[in-house]
């Protein structure tokens, strides 16, 4: 059984002007899908860039299935695709040409399941790209994507703009893609309900950091939304793991993660009448980025 | 109507310094306008990237819209280029020798011969009134008062023409594609829209320098083209409206068809890099070969007869052209390929050079520009090599560069091979050496780029001459 990671970042850096990335480290386990979601300027497509070598960090390693993605580019590539929204076909004039321009570089193209996905898309050869919609646009994407089955998918907010029916295939593909070949899917996305029903391990990404990580049910259990009455504001000021949402005189409500920050711990410090209550994944989402 | 001109003269100001200075300046070589179509070209820009959408919920009629376009394209820049161009007149004589001696001819009446410290006079000068000082001849003798040239007439044509020229650019926007073509028809509107904005931006400055500078010299195409300047500015004015309203809508993206078997026939035919060459590459190549052609014959028919700069619109529309294909494909897809970052640069490299080694060949083998003292094939060697070199370094800039203000430096980047290798005839390997460096240095600064500069990956608009492709707000 394949064991080396699909994507595994240590202690990635990278910054500009008015936004810094990381230090980040992430370990994506072959065979999964893993949801990557974080506010507008997380950094989320920052880390998607420095994948495929558009800019370079400033410091740390990222491996692609064992490959350096600086010194074995070519091999990185050669395992990596990816979807994002700003990919740009309409040079290529119709959808037949820029299939034909793709498949040259991928040996393993398939045409069969390149045919059945256009027509699960609605894309035709003869389309010309520059006519197609936005979301028309991202299925062709996607489509140059899967084709080529490759070992890692990675799709940047792969889902925006296309209606309810493409994106049932779209995680009808992916499902397919994990369960029936061991290949893996990193996925980053708004859609927190979509990767809360797909993904099997989600990091939640705010800042350039990330600030949670795990599998959703870990997550969406270990985490809870607290709230209580305490006066003294000092003792609960920078605990690891509290999250503050709101604090209105004496009462606190807080996002707490039971594993570095247990409810009693709250009680230790002088807090009274703790009220605890479950969160979905969007709720912490909301929490731990706002 | 107002808040809009103003808006326009501030976001493209840099635009306006540019071409008031070139005004002032270029008065002393009778070429004040040169620039005049540029107002219509940053408002095409401005189309492509939808402003004319965005200010359609401001609290203006669509008429009042129309009038400001139409101001910002063709009356503006002739309008706000008078005052600099009356400065450059009054300031001529303090700069050019040639136009102070023209004034102290006029002085001395009697005189039948202008006299200028510069140059031997010829031995075969016939003999005239002046007495044999150390004067020498510049103008031929007994050139009439009437038939020298005139700084404020030659001005007043060329304001004259340059606003029609506006118009006519103005004019032929309406056409432009908003959208890729669809079937024959489109693609035949589109593609005799391609060439006449192609060849209309630049042509003004084969047009301008050709038009007379004094009463006399008024040829019959003078007359038709002096004539047909109003036409223009009047068609420019009513199609105003029409350009307005077809930019302010949102083209309607095709539905996608049911795919068929027969559309899903994708195997045989030229994949991956080969199709990537001639595409792109070839694309080019008959891009180049078609300014060519309509600037031969263009020329021979209004000029009747070689100009030194025959091949220089070419160079400069095939540098041009190349970089802005280049940075058309979609740096992001070809950089998901699995190819080496210098392997991407050299693909990326690919289509100026094609562009440029063509318009070598027009500039050489057509034109017979170069050093004469050199074959065809060494003038045509130095030239490829001074315009791919350029044109490599001018391609890795202008992708550093995500601003339309990319346009301006690209614009900068190709005048200086293009006239280089023109006029400085005597220096084409010094000139294919320095292409050379140039080509280096633009290959390194490709990699760099490719490898580190996020510019590099932000959406491109093609230059205005492409729809675009509507990007996700993220």
């Amino acid at each position: 059984m394949n064991t080396i990671p699909a994507l595994e970042v240590s202690g990635l850096e990278k910054h500009y002007p008015r936004f810094g990335l990381g230090p980040l480290d992430l370990t994506v386990p072959p065979g999964s899908i893993y949801g990557l979601i974080g506010p507008n300027g997380a950094g989320k497509t920052t880390l998607i860039d420095l994948i495929f070598g558009m800019g370079s960090p400033d410091a740390g390693t990222i491996k692609v299935c064992g490959y350096d993605h600086e010194r074995d580019e070519v091999a990185v590539k050669q395992r990596a695709a990816y979807v994002g929204p700003d990919l740009n076909f309409v040079a290529w004039g119709k959808v037949g040409r820029a299939i034909r321009f793709n498949r040259g570089f991928r040996p393993t193209w398939d045409d069969g399941y390149c045919a059945r996905l256009m027509q699960d898309f609605g894309i035709s050869a003869d389309d010309r790209i520059g006519t197609l919609s936005f979301g028309g646009r991202t299925k062709l994407a996607l489509l140059l994507a899967l084709a080529w089955r490759p070992p890692l998918l990675v799709l940047d907010e792969p889902t925006t703009g296309i209606d309810a029916h493409s994106k049932k295939a779209v995680f009808a593909e992916m499902l397919n893609i994990v369960r029936d070949e061991a290949r893996t899917v990193f996925i980053s996305s708004h859609q927190i309900s979509d990767l809360e029903r797909f993904a099997d391990r989600v990091g939640v990404l705010h800042k350039g950091r990330l600030v949670a990580e795990g599998t959703t049910a870990e997550l969406v259990d270990r985490h809870v939304q607290a709230e209580w009455v305490a006066e003294n504001a000092d003792a609960f000021a920078h605990i690891p793991g509290l999250t503050v949402q709101e604090r209105d005189g004496a009462n606190w409500r807080a996002v707490l993660d039971t594993l570095t920050c247990p409810v009693h711990s709250l009680e230790s410090r002088g807090a009274r009448d703790v009220r605890t209550q479950p969160l979905t994944l969007e709720d912490l989402f909301l929490a731990l980025t706002q | 109507m107002k808040s809009l001109i103003l808006d326009f003269l501030y976001r493209w100001r840099w635009l306006f310094v540019i071409s008031l200075l070139v005004s002032a300046a270029s008065s002393l070589f009778g070429l004040p306008l040169i620039l005049a179509p540029a107002a219509v070209g940053a408002l095409q820009l401005d189309a492509q990237r939808g402003v004319f959408r965005a200010v359609r919920p401001l609290p203006l009629t669509r008429q009042d819209q129309a009038k400001a376009w139409w101001v910002i394209g063709v009356p503006l820049l002739p309008l706000l280029s008078v005052p600099a161009l009356v400065l450059g007149i009054m300031l001529c004589p303090h700069f050019q020798p040639s136009a102070r001696s023209l004034q102290s001819a006029r002085i001395a009446a009697p005189m039948t011969e202008t006299m200028l410290p510069m140059e031997p006079r010829p031995a075969a000068l016939p003999e005239t009134s002046v007495p044999d000082t150390e004067h020498r001849y510049i103008a031929p003798p007994q050139a009439p008062e009437k038939n020298r040239p005139s700084l404020w007439f030659a001005a007043a044509i060329q304001s004259w023409v340059a606003l029609g020229y506006a118009g006519f650019c103005f004019f032929l926007m309406q056409w432009a594609p908003q959208r890729p073509a669809e079937n024959l028809s489109e693609n035949v509107q589109q593609g005799v829209f391609g060439l006449l904005w192609g060849i209309s931006m630049p042509g003004v400055v084969f047009l301008l320098p050709n038009l007379p500078r004094s009463p006399d010299t008024i040829a019959t195409w003078h007359w038709a083209v002096l004539a047909a300047a109003p036409v223009f500015v009047a068609l420019s004015s009513f199609s105003a409206a029409k350009l307005a309203r077809q930019r302010m809508f949102v083209t309607a993206a095709k539905k996608s068809p049911q795919a068929t078997t027969e559309s899903l026939a994708l195997t045989g035919g030229l994949t991956g890099i080969p199709l990537y060459i001639v595409n792109f590459a070839g694309r080019i190549i008959l891009m180049v070969a078609l300014i060519a052609v309509v600037q031969f014959m263009m020329l021979r028919l209004i000029l009747q007869g070689n100009q030194p700069a025959d091949g220089l619109q070419v160079s400069l529309m095939s540098m041009m052209f190349g970089a802005a294909v280049a940075e058309s494909i979609g740096m992001r897809a070809l950089r998901a390929l699995p190819l080496s970052t210098p392997k991407l640069a050299l693909l990326l490299s690919l289509i100026p050079w094609a562009g440029a080694i063509s318009s070598a060949i027009y500039s050489t083998v057509c034109c017979r520009a170069g050093n004469p003292e050199l074959s065809v094939w060494v003038n045509l060697a130095a030239q490829a090599v001074a315009l791919c070199g350029w044109a490599t370094l001018a391609l890795s800039i202008t992708l550093h560069i995500s601003s339309s203000g990319r346009l301006f430096v690209l614009v900068l980047l190709v005048l200086i091979p293009s006239i280089a290798i023109q006029w400085a005839v005597q220096y084409t390997v010094p000139i294919a050496a320095i292409g050379l460096v140039a080509g280096c240095a633009g290959f390194a600064l490709l990699i760099r780029g490719l490898r580190k500069s996020s510019a590099f990956y932000r959406p491109r608009g093609f230059f205005g001459m492409t729809p675009g492709q509507p990007t996700a707000v993220r």
